[in-house]
């Protein structure tokens, strides 16, 4: 495909975008969300089709998890975002005087990874849909067949329902021979789509050479960080009760969510308890020389990140391919580290059933470590607290720096939430301005809509009632200024 | 009747249409339009009473407009919601919305 082929491609889907964008701003709230409702019980219908779809092709994670992925793709999305109002005016305020008036945004690129296919595509259309919004999915080059497949069922759902034509198109489906693919053709589409003049914003999730592609485009992005999750367990925790969380999580999809725990911090006092909590669900502690092989397999040394040969693996085939031998019941890897930094590449995000582990001394060495985790490559993103003394919980707070802090509940599935908390749920989690994103929220229909603000005249008693020389009176002090404009209000 | 074509003139043809011009009318009267136009020099598209287009409408706006010649094909009488439409599909000054 030369140049002039990908330009003439993405032309087209563009201008089909901006034509249905165009067609869509007619729709109101009931149409909309009757074609969102068909969409979603489409993609659930199909959820298990999808997720095992996702799980070979990938060959990543469990297509059982992948199965659970869908269903908070489709169903605790729809039941997330059914209710809100994001047609037309979405509010009215007598007293302030200000209403407000949604207005769709355009042609949405959205760019799906290879982690959560499927759920991410359901969940990034119905969000889109649900705010009028056509959307362009871009497939992860290892998971285009089950993505658009993901995208065609819900297209056919869509158009069932009038939805306008093109509301959802794909790239790359004639490329699904991963054999012959090409990864530049590829990087040379997505940029062309990025940066071409009629989109109107990107939504991406995946690596970090994608999102700052995006955040670089030109065109307006929400995108993600990565994550590098500490799990602090306080010792007023229900020791029992938190790991039996911490491996619904960590073991989910065999650790694909971004949001999943990276190591656990305990403090002394408590060590041996939740050391022997963790070998009773099945984690097993490596020794020095098993950490050292585990280390040497985990990580991609020329780019400094975790392999992608682990990525999404058990702890049985981790162990495996380690060269370790370890009893069949284990479930989770457990490195027992010291310190925190690139000489121990443990430390870092690794999205498969590998976790460090860390004994301090005291709640404040706790907390000082669960900083450094925090700061070693997972800023802005999530951290997790496991305690019932409410002090520990806002103290840990205050100190981490992340959009998400789960307490008592698995952070994977607290995280993108609708489940175990009141998150809204998402499958992209904005990570702050420490993690190069522009929200820390998760990302949901309200940052896919332009807020028109009406401001009826309200006009400020004080003001008009003040005398409007003084403001030139260099003497009047600040004081002076606001005793006299607060005068008998 | 959603669609009626008339000769106003020698060479101006006049296209009327009501209610929601959605895929469905749109396919019915394609042929019809189509046909009420060949060889017309002139022609114009009152949407006078359209409440609806759908993306179908503005492809066949587009295939009309290709019959005359660039000034010759213009739309009138639209809804500011309609011409919302046009306006973010980028069209309206192309279709030359009076």
């Amino acid at each position: 495909m030369t140049f002039d082929s990908i330009k003439q491609k993405v032309d087209n889907l563009l201008s089909n975008a901006l034509e249905s964008a165009a067609v869509f701003s007619q729709l109101d709230q009931k149409q909309t969300d009757k074609i969102v409702k068909a969409v979603y019980k489409a993609a659930f219908k199909n959820r298990v089709k999808l997720a095992k779809m996702a799980a070979e092709e990938t060959g990543l994670g469990k297509w059982e998890d992948k199965v659970i992925k869908n269903v908070v793709g489709s169903h605790f999305v729809h039941e997330d975002i059914k209710d809100q109002k994001t047609v037309g005016i979405i509010s009215d305020n007598k007293e302030t005087g200000i209403m407000e008036v949604a207005q769709p945004l355009g042609p949405i690129l959205a760019i799906i990874p290879v982690t959560n296919p499927t759920s991410t595509t359901i969940f990034k259309i119905l969000i889109a849909l649900k705010s009028r919004n056509p959307v362009i999915i871009s497939p992860h080059q290892k998971a285009i067949g089950c993505i658009a497949e993901t995208a065609r069922i819900c297209y056919e759902a869509a158009l069932k329902e009038d939805a306008p034509e093109n509301c959802i198109q794909w790239t790359l489906e004639e490329a699904y021979d991963h054999a012959t693919f090409d990864i530049k053709k590829h990087f040379a589409e997505t940029t062309a789509i990025m940066t071409h003049r009629d989109l109107a914003v990107i939504v991406a999730t995946g690596g970090g050479g994608v999102v700052k592609a995006a955040y670089t485009s030109g065109t307006p992005a929400y995108g993600v960080g990565s994550g590098n999750v500490p799990v602090f367990i306080d010792k007023s925790a229900d020791i029992p009760f938190a790991v039996n969380q911490i491996f619904i999580s960590k073991t989910f999809d065999n650790g694909t969510i971004c949001a999943s725990e990276q190591a656990i911090i305990v403090e002394e006092v408590i060590g041996d308890k939740v050391k022997e909590e963790f070998e009773k669900h099945g984690g097993y502690f490596l020794n020095e020389s098993e950490v050292n092989a585990v280390e040497a397999i985990a990580l991609d040394k020329e780019r400094n990140v975790m392999s992608a040969d682990v990525v999404g693996q058990s702890a049985q085939k981790i162990a495996k391919m380690a060269g370790i031998s370890v009893p069949e019941d284990v479930r989770i890897l457990m490195a027992p580290l010291d310190s925190v930094g690139d000489e121990h590449p443990l430390s870092s995000e690794i999205l498969c059933p590998i976790l460090a582990y860390y004994v301090k001394k005291d709640f404040s060495e706790a907390i000082a470590t669960c900083m450094d985790l925090n700061y070693h490559g997972g800023m802005g993103h999530s951290a997790s607290i496991h305690a019932n003394d409410e002090s520990a919980i806002r103290e840990f707070a205050k100190q981490m720096n992340a959009g998400r802090i789960l307490v008592n509940s698995p952070s994977s599935q607290g995280a993108v939430d609708g489940i175990f908390n009141k998150l809204h749920t998402s499958l992209t989690l904005g990570c702050g301005t420490t993690g190069k994103n522009i929200t820390t929220d998760n990302i949901t229909v309200k940052h896919l809509i332009n807020i028109q603000r009406v401001a009826r005249r309200r006009v400020d008693e004080r003001f008009s009632n003040f005398d409007a020389s003084l403001f030139y009176d260099e003497s009047l002090s600040t004081k002076e200024f606001e005793k006299k404009y607060n005068l008998n209000y | 009747m959603s669609v009626e074509c008339v000769n106003e003139c020698a060479g101006k043809t006049i296209c009327k249409f009501a209610g929601r011009m959605d895929t469905t009318k749109c396919i019915d009267a394609e042929r019809k339009i189509m046909q009420a136009i060949e060889g017309a020099d002139e022609i114009v598209f009152n949407l006078d009473g359209v409440e609806y287009i759908a993306s179908s409408f503005l492809r066949l706006c587009g295939k009309a407009s290709h019959k005359v010649h660039s000034g010759n094909f213009s739309i009138i009488n639209v809804a500011p919601s309609v011409k919302k439409v046009f306006k973010i599909a980028g069209l309206a000054e192309r279709l030359n919305l009076i």
